[in-house]
């Protein structure tokens, strides 16, 4: 899967794809449309879909509403009990990072391997070739539980429609997918947004991860719904909103647990099941559509009596315990850290002070579509993987690659590119009603902690939008402490599902030109496969770069052009890297006898003396060193493991 | 600078005769793995799950199929261990919970060797794995 847009849970930042964005047939068209989303101009939006070929139009909608999608995400996230449980995970490791950087620092073989939870188990640690160490096992055993609570959350249960997800992360989608359809059904009609939602690729998929709420609506018979016609459900999605977010407000810290055979207060999966339960033992009669505040406090009164709070008291017990444990944190960790979680906080208890006091902006889709929408705006991170961003005033580079660091007499500009890029002054900077993270901190923790603490907990097997990410924060990491870091091969990899068709889907053309022939591919004729693929088959990816090198001055062009690129690799069948390293060697070999030498630069071209030296790449990048000093700083002053309640 | 010097996985090669196997499959089986009384030549570590504690949230312009979320142990054999011991058990715990399947992966590469079902005969899965070894 590869995303248009997409939203971090650790940084809270909105990713967005230029490359999938630059490369649309109908580019312009398509480009007015995401614009006008991201203005939150609905008059322009509606204007640039129907200046659409018809054909184009659901396609058009169904990128449009994604990025509604992601932005109540961005507020579920901040919001919800789980949603800052989820980030807290993240935080907490972050927060421990000038531990790690200590330890690493005095051990006298200077290795890190990551992820961290290696460290609990000898086994690993043998096999990698890593001495044990105390404190690092304390971190690592703080990673493997919060892995093992969300996994658990997570479980798949079977169901009378197959695997279903029912826990916090299923809850946060089904809740983002009802009011981005909701919002798309407003604007464009039933009919047509209803061809835009169905227009995705693989749609059973697509219905268990974010229409399974329908199905558990229809089948609870606690909610009202009517099949209107062969495909048109009607239902109460006012109640199965707000049974949601009393499931979404979960009682974590540690806090005493109500349990009984049928209810439990913990995890959001357990609520979920027990409001169900709940709502249908208490119901007198078929289900009725009811009025919004009748559900609200139906489901605050059910939560009481199951868990002994309202959702609000819930969410306000776990905004005070956090707040709590932040202020004694504070000057015991990074100031980024205390500034943006404080920050985080701030905008938190404004959003649970709109949902004690004006429950349907939060909850009821057509209020949350016309008064909250449109002032929830995170900061947004414009990425390329092929490393194509021009820097324009006003932004800031997030992820990029300079050779005069390595080289400094080296400065064509062919030598320097940007993977990803922000504005300077952060959304909205000055209107005071707008829901947003503004401190600057948040930059330094989206491009420098969060990387390495990304690094530390999951090794390279995380989904990302952007490769160098993941490189970058490797690169840094062995900088800053002058250390090996070991990458455990089975976390050495993103865990990536990269489909042809849905990627054809999102380009919007039925082929797309195969990078090593340079002839169209489609659905049947391609293949797709991620970068890694050939970065942990370095004999593949040399089989590449030497193909490519035939078309350059000499082959360190080729080497650099593969670094630079990080968009998915798509191939015609015959070429594809999985048949084997003979196979693939010798259909490039079959396939270089058949060009001559001018047709193969597919990459544009590269000066020669950019490329004399091409030795030391991210691997030398110099840290940056505001960071590091911190780093070091805070290592000095704080060397305990900084543990608070989960 | 090779092709894969940024993003090659470190690797170290173990003595002669100790080997590692990974085993990824659902918490009970791994607990159950872990639970048995193997020869003290075969040690089992400790389950850890694969999921990330950072995942980017899905996006609705294409989803990936629903999955349990499972876990991967490592195991050490030492000194000539029974290969097809450590497999009989292994389908016995596959056959004995929920979990369908369980899946031998090659702790250096990350490649999977085999794959051992409710119904998958111990013998011919270990003379995958031993075969696996020789390559």
């Amino acid at each position: 899967m590869i995303p248009f847009f997409q939203l971090d849970p650790a940084t809270l930042t909105l990713w967005i794809n230029l490359d999938l964005l630059s490369e649309q047939p109908n580019r312009a068209g398509i480009a007015t449309v995401v614009d006008a989303t991201r203005a939150n101009d609905d008059a322009a939006l509606l204007e640039s879909v129907e200046a659409l070929p018809n054909a184009e139009k659901p396609r058009a909608i169904a990128i449009a509403s994604s990025l509604w999608h992601e932005k109540r995400h961005f507020l579920d996230l901040i919001l919800t009990n789980y949603g800052a449980f989820r980030f807290r995970q993240f935080f907490e490791i972050a927060a421990n990072l000038p531990v790690i950087y200590r330890v690493v620092t005095e051990d006298q073989k200077r290795r890190l391997g990551v992820p961290l939870d290696l460290y609990t188990d000898p086994v690993r640690c043998q096999r990698l070739g890593i001495d044990t160490n105390p404190e690092l096992a304390r971190i690592g055993a703080a990673v493997r539980s919060r892995k093992q609570i969300i996994a658990g959350d997570r479980s798949a249960v079977p169901s009378r429609y197959g695997r279903l997800e029912v826990g916090g992360e299923a809850q946060l989608e089904a809740l983002a997918y009802l009011h981005q359809s909701a919002k798309a059904q407003k604007l464009f009609g039933t009919q047509l947004a209803s061809a835009a939602l169905d227009s995705v690729p693989d749609a059973d998929a697509h219905h268990a991860k974010y229409r399974w709420i329908w199905d558990v609506a229809v089948a609870s018979n606690v909610v009202f719904f009517d099949q209107a016609a062969e495909n048109l459900l009607l239902f109460d999605d006012a109640l199965m909103v707000c049974v949601v977010y009393a499931a979404l407000a979960c009682r974590v810290w540690k806090q005493p647990q109500t349990r009984s055979e049928a209810s439990s207060s913990y995890l959001p999966g357990e609520r979920f099941a027990s409001l169900l339960i709940a709502l249908r033992e208490q119901r007198l009669g078929p289900p009725q559509i009811l009025p919004f505040d009748e559900s609200w406090t139906l489901i605050n009164q059910t939560c009481t009596r199951l868990f002994g709070r309202s959702v609000i008291e819930e969410t306000e017990a776990d905004w005070s315990i956090a707040q709590q444990t932040y202020e004694s944190l504070r000057g015991k960790i990074l100031p980024a850290l205390s500034d943006v979680v404080m920050e985080l906080q701030a905008v938190r208890k404004r959003l649970i002070d709109q949902l004690k006091n004006d429950p349907q902006s939060v909850l009821r889709a057509a209020d949350f579509q016309d008064r909250l929408l449109n002032r929830i705006r995170p900061r947004v991170v414009l990425c390329s993987p092929k490393g194509r961003i021009d820097l324009a005033e006003g932004f800031e580079q997030v992820f990029g690659y300079d050779h005069s660091r390595a080289q400094p007499s080296l400065s064509s500009r062919v030598s320097r590119w940007t993977w990803a890029a922000t504005e300077a002054l952060g959304p909205m900077p000055h209107d005071s009603g707008a829901i947003v993270l503004r401190e600057p901190a948040w930059m330094t923790f989206a491009s420098e902690l969060a990387p390495i603490t990304k690094l530390v907990t999951d090794g390279r097997r995380h989904r990302s939008m952007l490769g160098p990410e993941i490189v970058h924060a490797e690169a840094r990491l062995r900088t800053m402490a002058n250390a090996e870091i070991i990458v455990d091969p089975l976390f050495g990899a993103p865990h990536e599902s990269l489909d042809f068709p849905s990627f054809l889907f999102l380009l919007g053309s039925d082929e797309a030109t195969c990078d090593l022939s340079s002839k169209k591919v489609t659905a049947l004729s391609g293949v797709m496969f991620s970068k890694w693929l050939l970065l942990n088959n370095p004999e593949l990816a040399e089989l590449v770069i030497q193909f490519w090198a035939a078309g350059y001055p000499n082959d360190s062009a080729a080497r650099l052009t593969f670094w630079k690129d990080w968009s998915p690799w798509v191939v015609a069948r015959e070429y594809s890297p999985t048949q084997g390293r003979e196979a693939f060697g010798e259909a490039l070999a079959k396939l270089a006898s058949q060009k001559s030498k001018n047709e193969r630069v597919p990459l544009g071209e590269v000066p020669e003396e950019v490329l004399e030296s091409h030795a030391p790449v991210l691997a030398n990048r110099p840290a940056n060193g505001r960071i590091t000093d911190r780093l070091r700083s805070a290592a000095r002053r704080y060397s305990s493991f900084l543990h608070h309640r989960a | 600078m090779g092709a894969g010097s940024l993003g090659r996985v470190t690797r170290r090669e173990s003595a002669v005769d100790t080997f590692f196997l990974s085993v990824e499959s659902t918490p009970e089986v791994l607990e159950a793995l872990k639970a048995h009384e193997f020869p003290t030549n075969i040690e089992v570590g400790e389950p850890t799950p694969r999921n990330a504690l950072n995942d980017a949230l899905d996006s609705p312009l294409g989803a990936e199929e629903i999955r349990q979320l499972l876990e991967i142990v490592d195991l050490v054999f030492k000194d000539g261990a029974d290969i097809l011991a450590f497999v009989t058990a292994l389908v016995g715990f596959v056959k004995h919970t929920d979990a369908g399947s369980a899946a031998i992966i090659d702790s250096h590469t990350a490649r999977q060797i085999a794959v051992v079902d409710a119904k998958s005969n111990p013998q011919t899965v270990a003379d995958t794995v031993a075969r696996s070894r020789g390559r």
